[in-house]
């Protein structure tokens, strides 16, 4: 063979394997095709809604989990989706806008329940096919409480006085500065019981539960993992080994290979996320499942 | 005794390579792994994964070895030395395959070849830590 003509086909099999290993690098990387992952979701914390949680604030931002669950269901390589929960609940809005999308996965969705897993969280539980908790752990709490500080008897003392200027009767109910009347305690209440019928309904649905199971959990009292398998709240007992045996048999692999998502946090969080912790927000009248 | 001594006159004819046509054969080598190489890689990769590799391209690395190593014992020199007339000697007989990977192995870490090429200075051959291992040197054509 020719010199040249030797120099050019060493140079061309050089270009050709570089461009193989541009297609075969990002496969070696995230592991064979073929081979299903488990994308991992952790909802942790207080659970609210987009928008009121950054890098330096405690709990789940809806929106973030929204998203990964969104990036999980289009993602080829992802076979099923876990949802490692420790939360005490948190919103209505953000905790039912999670469950429903977790409704709306097509992939096998296991939620593991690791130390907590009560009111919005379990929610949330509740929408997957299967639910792990560990014997140990909270779970249950299937109620609506709202609350807040009210001040009115220290303005009292210190002589401040809270000048009320409302356009309608109810526009300042909830207000942390007076006494709540008996008719505003019935209308807050009334909103609790709703939502609180509307969770309750969901829970029953997604879990399937018969009346007396219903009667048990309408006292929205937390139950033990163990105890909560004893009357359907959760499928299986166990810890980490066990839901990896339980990923193994769904995805019908030897091995199970984790795929998180990262969170990206905006400049904007990163400057702000301090002033939005949860002292700051201690009176809400939005109903939270605590 | 007469071949013997044969020997010996053409050994003392080689004209070794100078640092600088050496350094500049190396800069010649890059551009054009730059272009066979890296360039193929990076763009396809951006094509194919929508993203600009960063990492990924530490797998280029035995490629920038194998190049060094297969055309200097295919040709006898890399392709930048060849433009400027330099040449490898094996100092025991014909280049063997092994010697060619050997002189080139600090090649996937600028920080070794930093050190390698110390032994340049040092070396009457101007020749480098690897090289004399390999028993090879570069030599002016």
């Amino acid at each position: 063979m020719k010199r040249s003509l030797k120099i050019i086909s060493i140079l061309i099999g050089f270009g050709l394997v570089s461009f193989a290993l541009a297609v075969i690098v990002p496969a070696l990387q995230t592991g064979l095709p073929g081979k299903p992952k488990v994308a991992k979701i952790n909802i942790e914390g207080v659970i609210r809604s987009s928008g009121s949680n950054g890098l330096f604030s405690s709990g789940i931002n809806s929106e973030k989990v929204l998203n990964k669950l969104e990036k999980a269901q289009e993602d080829k390589e992802v076979g099923a989706i876990l949802l490692r929960i420790n939360s005490p609940g948190g919103g209505a809005v953000a905790s039912k806008e999670i469950a429903e999308k977790v409704k709306l996965i097509e992939k096998p969705v296991l939620a593991r329940i690791v130390s907590q897993g009560t009111s919005g969280a379990y929610w949330i539980a509740s929408a997957a096919d299967k639910i792990m908790a560990d014997p140990l752990s909270l779970v249950g709490s299937i109620g609506v409480t709202s609350s807040y500080l009210e001040f009115s008897g220290l303005f009292e003392k210190y002589g401040i006085e809270y000048v009320r200027l409302t356009s309608g009767k109810y526009k300042d109910i909830g207000s942390q500065y007076r006494n709540l009347t008996e008719r505003e305690r019935e209308i807050l209440m009334s909103k609790i019981m709703k939502v609180d019928e509307v969770f309750k309904e969901e829970v029953k649905d997604n879990r399937g539960l018969n009346e007396s199971q219903i009667k048990e959990i309408n006292s929205s009292k937390f139950y033990l993992g163990i105890e909560a398998k004893g009357i359907d709240l959760v499928d299986v007992t166990g810890a980490r080994d066990e839901t990896e045996e339980m990923l193994k048999e769904t995805l019908n692999v030897s091995e199970i290979k984790y795929k998180e998502y990262e969170e990206s946090y905006s400049l904007f969080d990163l400057l702000f996320s301090t002033f939005k912790m949860d002292g700051f927000k201690a009176i809400s009248r939005i109903p939270k499942f605590y | 005794m007469v071949d013997r001594e044969l020997r010996i006159s053409i050994g003392e004819l080689d004209k070794r390579a100078s640092l600088w046509d050496r350094s500049l054969a190396y800069v010649l080598d890059v551009f054009i792994m730059l272009l066979v190489i890296f360039l193929p890689f990076h763009y396809s990769f951006k094509l194919i994964n929508n993203r600009t590799p960063f990492f990924e391209t530490l797998w280029l690395t035995p490629l920038i070895i194998f190049y060094f190593a297969i055309t200097e014992k295919e040709f006898g020199s890399s392709l930048g030395k060849m433009i400027l007339n330099l040449k490898i000697k094996s100092l025991k007989g014909e280049l063997k395959p092994w010697q060619a990977l050997l002189r080139n192995l600090t090649k996937f870490s600028p920080v070794l070849l930093l050190i390698d090429t110390i032994n340049c200075f040092l070396n009457k051959d101007n020749q480098r830590f690897s090289e004399v291992w390999a028993g090879t040197k570069v030599i002016k054509e």
